[in-house]
């Protein structure tokens, strides 16, 4: 025993350090691959977002500036798809978020075809961005060959033309529907988490169903509620094939959102450096948004 | 203040009953356990007198009033939980005000109520904190506050200190029993634990199965049980049960040939039995001593010694095991040959559909 620690404090506190240079050419396959993977985009944007850069004009070249960026900041599109993308995450959040838990409470009651209708729930979440916006455009809101059209014209009422009168909405629609079965599937296992005596006590306590809902059950999913609003976040910020596939940002600007600029800038006026600044402005309204998100929910996940 | 009548109470799901017709009579401030093995329908029965699960057919009756179709909360009971069900998010003071504010009682009030019933279950540090923040004999005692605050007629308690240690259990065990005697309420607990059935109960129900087996007061319950279920489900440890045959009866009692034609003579009633007849001789641990002249022989197995307490295993000559208990620190030594001196009084015998015959005399304690 003795003899054990005293060899152990007769090797100089070299091991780690030693070890050091001879691991890093281990780690740096691994090290480096992530670094290019991550670094190189980033820095190739930020590097356009200085340049005159058009795909379809040559002679354009040279450094730009800040007028890239001085030019995106006094376009009134820009603006305005800036509150698009606050908006379509803001609904999309609120719908997915309100609509998913009270879809979980009741799909948590027991009744028949409960198995079926669970699966006919979360189904939707199966469903391709871009194939679920074209169901949606051509086989719903379609006025003349769409459901809705149809109910519309048996009520005896004017189909509704969604996407020329109601882009945003029918955007959202959309949106909402593919996210509500996620939203769903986090809260559902939350709610059967719940410890069924809690409920039962409440009951003893005088607490009907809302008193249970708002005092019981809803404070026990705040946690799942904030990691929905985290993840869905983030892929909202970023909807893309939705509004490609059916509105074209239109009619004018008015569901172009933040990633649809940046790609009408680059693909269709083929304007790299414009479109580089946009995301440059992307990639930082991501992190603050993630910053604050990242710390409220990691404070509620603490609890 | 309350008292609480069953009648025929059944329960089913789909078509398993699971309580098969209960009748129960709980007086005013009685402190009633229920007792029995697990699965035997305690909880369930508990549930229904509480309203969380539907009676299925019967009368549950309050006061006098049939509260079959009253819901839980109407019922002016209060339940306190295995798990203690506290609502984690809320601090003890909220999860303690909880029923009060449902119930619109405005806030002065409800800040005296809790702070009342913290004083008797003296929780007073830890009002502000949450349940997490708590021990398990905190959180039991919370639990119990939250149903002290409502001032029910009746408490229900399942299982409640189940999940505490042995220490805490004891002191908790006293402080309940203080409790019934300072609220002056009616109690129904339900257990698996001997000694709290034993220690705190007026009356013990003892339940098999759905079936209420007998209801009496603990000593009743020890001294004459009414069948060999009951015999051998109270007292620890278990009676020794012995098969036997009758050897002969009269008035002072009856007469019972056992292993190895030891008679020992059991001052029952023996109006329905006759010689010949198979029963059960069930001796307590204790009824039992080593001594020369003892009717039963054999030899010890095994002798735990608990210090106060000696348990001798003693393996009888037709090879059957029985356990006696004598006081103090024993010297016997396992392999040696004993005699054991078995002391008919404190015997019973039941008859081959396993009731008991009863006593002549009933023990003094056992009203
Ligand atoms: N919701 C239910 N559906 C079907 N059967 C049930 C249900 N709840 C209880 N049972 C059955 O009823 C019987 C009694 O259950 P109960 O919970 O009352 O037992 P218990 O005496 O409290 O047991 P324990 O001591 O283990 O708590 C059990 O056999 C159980 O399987
Ligand atoms: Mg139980």
């Amino acid at each position: 025993m003795s003899s054990a620690s005293a060899t152990s404090v007769a090797v100089p506190p070299r091991s780690d350090t030693s070890r050091t240079p001879s691991m890093m050419p281990l780690l740096a396959p691994a090290v480096g691959v992530l670094l290019i993977w991550s670094i190189v985009p980033l820095v190739m944007t930020v590097w356009f977002s200085f340049k005159n850069y058009n795909l379809m004009d040559p002679t354009v070249s040279g450094w730009a500036g800040i007028d890239n960026y001085s030019y995106l900041i006094t376009d009134p599109d820009f603006w305005v798809s800036l509150l698009n993308t606050l908006v379509l995450v803001g609904s999309v959040l609120v719908i997915t978020v309100v609509g998913g838990t009270l879809l979980a409470v009741l799909f948590d009651q027991n009744f028949p075809g409960q198995g079926v209708a669970r699966l006919l729930a979360i189904a939707p979440f199966f469903v391709m961005p871009t194939v679920a916006a074209l169901i949606w455009k051509n086989l719903m809101m379609h006025p003349i060959y769409g459901v809705l059209g149809s109910v519309a014209r048996g009520l005896g009422m004017t189909p509704i033309d969604w996407f020329a009168d109601y882009p945003m909405v029918s955007v959202i629609i959309i949106v909402s529907w593919e996210w509500l079965p996620f939203a769903l599937l986090i809260l559902l296992t939350a709610v059967q988490s719940l410890d069924r005596e809690q409920l039962e006590a409440a009951r003893m306590d005088g607490a009907g169903a809302f008193a249970q809902f708002f005092y019981i059950t809803l404070p026990h999913l705040r946690r799942a509620i904030s990691v929905v609003v985290m993840i869905e976040t983030i892929f909202l910020l970023t909807i893309f094939a939705e509004i490609f596939v059916t509105t074209a940002g239109g009619p004018g600007n008015a569901t172009t959102n933040l990633a649809f600029l940046i790609y009408a800038r680059a693909l269709l006026q083929f304007d790299v450096g414009g479109a580089s600044a946009g995301g440059i402005v992307a990639i930082l309204l991501a992190n603050i948004v993630a910053f604050f998100l990242v710390r409220s929910v990691a404070r509620n996940l603490e609890v | 203040m309350a008292t609480l009548n069953l009648r025929n109470i059944r329960k089913s799901y789909g078509p398993v009953e699971t309580i098969k017709g209960v009748d129960l009579d709980i007086a005013d401030q009685e402190f009633v356990v229920f007792v029995g093995p697990s699965g035997c329908g305690k909880s369930t029965l508990l549930r229904m007198i509480a309203g969380l699960e539907e009676i299925t057919s019967g009368d549950l009756m309050i006061d006098g009033k049939r509260v079959n179709d009253v819901g839980p909360a109407d019922r002016g009971l209060a339940m306190v939980f295995q798990s203690y069900a506290l609502y984690p998010h809320m601090t003890v003071r909220n999860n303690m005000a909880f029923a009060l504010k449902l119930a619109g009682v405005p806030k002065e009030e409800r800040d005296r109520k809790v702070d009342e019933a913290a004083r008797i279950l003296q929780l007073g540090p830890y009002l502000d904190r949450t349940p997490k923040e708590l021990s398990g004999g905190q959180r039991q005692r919370v639990a119990i506050g939250r149903s002290i605050v409502r001032n029910p007629r009746v408490f229900l308690f399942d299982e409640p200190l189940s999940n505490l240690d042995a220490a805490l259990r004891g002191q908790m065990r006293i402080e309940l029993a203080r409790l019934h005697e300072e609220l002056a309420a009616t109690m129904v607990y339900v257990t698996h634990d001997q000694v709290e059935a034993m220690t705190m109960a007026d009356k013990i129900v003892v339940l098999q199965s759905g079936v209420v087996e007998q209801v009496g007061s603990p000593l009743e319950l020890y001294h004459h049980p009414a069948n060999l279920f009951v015999g051998g489900f109270i007292g620890s440890p278990r009676m020794n049960m012995l098969p036997g045959r009758i050897a002969h009866v009269d008035r002072t009692g009856v007469a019972v040939d056992v292993a190895g034609g030891a008679r020992i003579v059991v001052p029952a009633e023996s109006t329905n039995v006759a010689a010949g007849n198979p029963v059960t001789l069930g001796i307590r641990p204790e009824a039992m001593r080593p001594e020369p002249a003892g009717q039963l022989a054999g030899e010890v197995l095994l002798a735990e010694r608990l210090g106060g307490l000696t348990l001798l295993h003693v393996t009888l000559t037709d090879g059957q095991v029985v356990v006696v208990q004598l006081e103090g620190s024993d010297s016997t030594r396992p392999h040696q040959p004993v005699r054991l001196l078995v002391d008919g009084e404190a015997c019973h015998v039941f008859n081959e559909a396993g009731r008991a015959l009863p006593h002549l005399e009933r023990h003094p304690l056992a009203a």
